[in-house]
């Protein structure tokens, strides 16, 4: 009788352990947020769907490391020239699939992800409902560079590249050190005033509009060593709309026009004809300038900001920073960042830019 | 002596989609300038009737006429001519007294003019001969009922017009008011109008009015002098209660059992 | 006193619209010196600040003498000009056409002022249908058009681009007067000049639809076209201002209120204030839209606000509304 029960007893235990080896292929993460929240993963994620603002965006930063291409499920639709970058960097990006724009939680659980990707602030909307559904959701800000080092770190986490993550924070610190040296030699007494810009077209209109005091934009121009004018009238919330008086009044020395459509260069062109621009100083000097654009434009929280930056350094200060200096940069940029070979770049890249170094 | 008269030709009508007939065809005549007196219980039909002289419905059959000299054409093109009371009146602004007044010159002024001169002499010759002057430039809101329904009548009377019809112009004032309403209707018909209107007093009837039109149930009337309508088994056929009507040596009275 | 009033109240115009010549964001120095000296100055001044004074003062006066208009002829102090969902439809047109023009402004403009005429046509093909009192069918069926095309713009939001449509579309909804120009004051001009002058001259008239409906069948209104012109006068001039501007509230509802407490109920009356009224307060409205702050603010956030103001100081001093 005893020997039974001792070997029921030991059967018992056998199975519960095969299950229990079974059930978890030894992988145990815990991943920390934006928002500080702890992610546990029992498994490395392998169907990851990223949806909500400015997704194109995260989705670019994604790419930014190797195995993504075989990781990532699915991707919200975009604009066209977004996703001809995508082509260049993904051969199978169209045998993903595709979530049309604004897509909630109800179109993402079907698709059956093992990690969905989101921006803070979409968690009362897509965050909460996929939480509830015990969906692991890791929350991302990338709003200025410290948190693209960060959640560039998270991103490292959740991909198991955590190595390539150390490598490209060290890649964009580098390059942002690189550009901060050049400047110090510059006569930093003389910063120029700049004005930066969103211009949408209307009719035969323009409406003009500033970014937030505390987006990356303004950052970035003053950190390239410029003063924001719109900032001391400290603007918040989102893009506001500032009219010709205005524009006037603050009356720059430089002004970035940036466009989301890839039009600023027409865009300034016009401008330098208009009646009343060509009486500001900026169009006085000739120093309005079409903010840098290739696939996207360079002045967004986007892997690109740093090209963004390097290029208005480059603006604001042209006698201690060239254009092959920016230029030299953007081909390691590319290479080192999305590893497009040299040819792929002379052929893509560099005509598209080519117009935002004139 | 007159040869004028308002004549209902056969005249039924009934509201949209309604089957039963309000009116059913009504035959006689009004004499022009003269008081004519509309009784009967609620719900009879004497509102229609004043609709239908109005012109603002017209009978499904039949037709409504004015004869003059001998040629009768429709009531319908005496444009202006016919002034109407309505019983109840909803005034959503705060007129003065004399800007409500002046509405009643519309149909004098031209659509695209504002009063002129003459119209507003007309107004303050009215306003005076209704004791209206001191509330001229009073708001309608500030007024007495019975000054509220003074003016709207001198309102009527800025029309000019040939016809003025009243429902229940009696009904909401104290007597003092009534025998002033009373006597005005009496200087307006000896001023050549024709006055119609509808009340709930046959002694008043009685004692004023030259013609008649008792409506009841049914689509029943009777129309005519006064005297020959005004009589004890009339009254009591059409107002459904006992009724005597006594008239001792010129003194009219009525007694409601 | 009427003319003394009036009088006044020209004057006031003219100082108002004076001092929003002398207001903008572009504030250096004495503006007299500035405009004989400064090229970019003078620029600004002639070819951006004074047509949109201009503007302001029209739009103003239009908006207000609609909600005047709609009051009377739906006896109704509290209603204005966009009682028929014509405001609500404007928008929808509007919206419309950011969304499938992507912002080019002629398209917006006809849009929204076609909409806007639209949703009168529905309200008034409903209300045939409907037994009974044809104002109050028509009050029944523009709430009903108005809850439409609210629905209609909610869900044109939700399909905009959350990047570059939608703030339009929110933009536009709130009111602005952000892009005038001289083409857009003309444009405009030429369409509310001649339904202003209409009503100048119907101005004693218009009293009569005020009046009970027999009562003013008596007085020789004795049909209906006189109201359906008037009406559609009404919604053309809403319709044709809300394409320029976007949806800029309370100037209908309270402007003429005020010109009532006035002038008096009389619209031979009311109407002169009220154009007047209306015009002065939407210029002090966008001298702050444009001036306040650097950024540009919503016209329609300044108009509901003090709008609101007024509306409270309006009920808390007399009995009723009139």
């Amino acid at each position: 009788m005893k020997k039974i029960v001792s070997i029921l007893i030991g059967v018992i235990f056998l199975i519960s352990g095969c299950s229990y080896l079974g059930s978890s292929p030894s992988y145990q993460k815990t991943i920390i947020d934006a928002l500080g929240r702890e992610v546990e993963l029992s498994s490395e994620p392998s169907r990851i769907i990223i949806i909500g603002k400015q997704a194109p965006m995260l989705t670019n930063f994604m790419y930014l490391f190797n195995t993504t291409d075989k990781k990532l499920l699915a991707l919200e639709k975009r604009s066209q020239s977004a996703d001809e970058f995508l082509k260049l960097i993904d051969k199978n990006i169209d045998k993903k699939f595709k979530l049309e724009r604004g897509a909630g939680a109800e179109q993402v659980v079907p698709l059956n992800p093992d990690m969905v990707i989101l921006k803070t602030s979409m968690r009362d909307t897509i965050g909460k409902p996929l939480e509830d559904l015990s969906i692991p959701v890791v929350y991302v800000e990338f709003e200025n560079a410290d948190q693209i080092y960060r959640d560039l770190r998270i991103f490292a986490s959740v991909l198991n590249e955590e190595e390539r993550g150390e490598d490209l924070i060290s890649s964009y610190q580098m390059y942002y050190q690189k550009i901060q040296d050049l400047l110090k030699v510059s006569n930093s007494s003389e910063k120029p005033s700049v004005l930066l810009l969103q211009a949408e077209s209307e009719d035969q209109k323009y409406i003009f509009k500033v970014p937030p005091a505390n987006w990356l934009q303004t950052d970035m121009v003053e950190k390239a060593g410029g003063i924001a004018v719109w900032k001391e009238a400290n603007l918040a919330g989102g893009w506001t709309e500032v009219n010709m008086e205005q524009i006037s009044n603050w009356n720059a020395d430089m002004v970035y026009i940036v466009n989301y459509q890839g039009q600023s260069p027409e865009i300034v062109k016009n401008l330098k004809n208009d009646e009343i621009w060509k009486n500001l100083n900026a169009a006085k000097d000739e120093r309005i300038y079409a903010f840098a654009y290739d696939f996207l434009s360079w002045d967004q929280p986007d892997p690109r900001w740093i090209l963004g930056y390097g290029w208005m350094a480059f603006r604001q200060n042209p006698q201690s920073i060239s254009s092959t200096d920016i230029q030299n940069l953007i081909k390691d940029y590319y290479q080192k960042f999305f590893t497009l070979d040299e040819s792929a770049i002379e052929e893509k890249i560099d005509p598209m830019v080519a117009d935002y170094f004139k | 002596m007159n040869s004028s008269f308002i004549r209902f030709n056969n005249v039924s009508f009934s509201y949209f989609g309604r089957k039963e007939k309000v009116i059913k065809d009504f035959s006689f005549e009004i004499p022009t300038g003269s008081r004519t007196a509309l009784l009967g219980l609620n719900g009879t039909g004497k509102t229609t009737l004043l609709m239908l002289l109005l012109g603002y419905i017209a009978p499904i059959k039949g037709t409504i006429t004015i004869s003059k000299y001998g040629q009768e054409s429709p009531l319908t093109e005496m444009n202006g001519a016919v002034g109407y009371l309505s019983q109840n009146e909803n005034i959503p602004f705060d007129y003065t007294v004399q800007e409500f007044i002046m509405l009643g010159r519309a149909p004098h002024i031209l659509k695209f003019n504002i009063p002129s001169k003459n119209d507003i002499m007309l107004c303050q010759q009215i306003i005076e001969s209704l004791d209206l002057k001191l509330l001229a430039s009073s708001k309608l809101g500030e007024i007495s009922g019975g000054e509220l329904q003074r003016v709207r009548i001198a309102r009527t009377l800025a029309q000019e017009p040939e016809i003025i019809l009243m429902d229940e112009p009696m009904t909401h004032l104290d007597i003092k008011n009534k025998k002033y309403l009373n006597e005005l209707i009496t200087n307006l018909k000896e001023t050549g109008k024709t006055i119609i209107y509808s009340t709930h007093d046959p002694l008043d009837v009685l004692n004023f009015s030259d013609s008649c039109i008792i409506m009841g149930r049914n689509n029943t009337y009777e129309a005519g002098e006064t005297e020959i309508i005004i009589q004890s088994k009339t009254l009591s056929d059409f107002f459904e209660i006992p009724i005597t009507v006594v008239n001792e040596k010129g003194n009219k009275s009525i007694i409601i059992h | 006193m009427k003319k003394i009033r009036l009088t006044g109240l020209i004057a006031c115009l003219l100082l108002v619209t004076l001092l929003s010549f002398l207001i903008g964001r572009y504030q250096n120095d004495n503006p007299f010196k500035l405009l004989s000296s400064n090229n970019l100055f003078r620029q600004l001044f002639l070819q951006l600040r004074i047509p949109r004074v201009l503007t302001a003062l029209l739009i103003g006066s239009g908006l207000a003498l609609a909600g005047l208009v709609t009051q009377i002829i739906f006896q109704n102090p509290l209603a204005d000009g966009g009682l028929l969902g014509v405001s609500q439809a404007a928008g929808f047109g509007a919206a419309l056409g950011i969304l499938v023009f992507r912002g080019n402004s002629i398209w917006v403009q006809l849009f929204a002022f076609g909409f806007g005429v639209i949703a009168l046509i529905i309200s008034m093909l409903i209300s045939g249908r409907i037994r009974g009192n044809k104002i109050l069918s028509l009050i029944l069926a523009g709430i009903a058009v108005s809850a439409i095309f609210s629905a209609g713009i909610g869900i044109l939001k939700y399909l905009a681009d959350p990047v570059d449509q939608l703030p339009a579309i929110v933009f536009w909804l709130l009111g602005s007067l952000a892009g005038s120009t001289w083409p857009v004051l003309i444009r405009t001009m030429i369409i509310i000049l001649p339904l202003m002058i209409f009503f100048w001259f119907y101005r004693w008239r218009l009293n009569l639809h005020a009046m009970d409906k027999e009562i003013a069948f008596s007085l020789g209104l004795k049909n209906k076209f006189e109201l359906w012109a008037s009406l559609l006068a009404s919604v053309l001039l809403t319709s044709s201002i809300i394409s320029i501007s976007g949806i800029v509230g309370w100037i209908g509802l309270i402007i003429p209120n005020y010109a009532r407490m006035i002038a008096g109920s009389d619209t031979s009356n009311s109407i002169p204030v009220t154009l007047l009224l209306g015009a002065i307060f939407t210029m002090i409205c966008d001298d702050l839209a444009r001036a306040l702050l650097p950024g540009e603010i919503p016209l329609g956030i300044f108009t509901a606000f003090l709008g609101a103001l007024m509306f409270i100081g309006l009920l808390v001093n007399k009995e009723k509304i009139a």
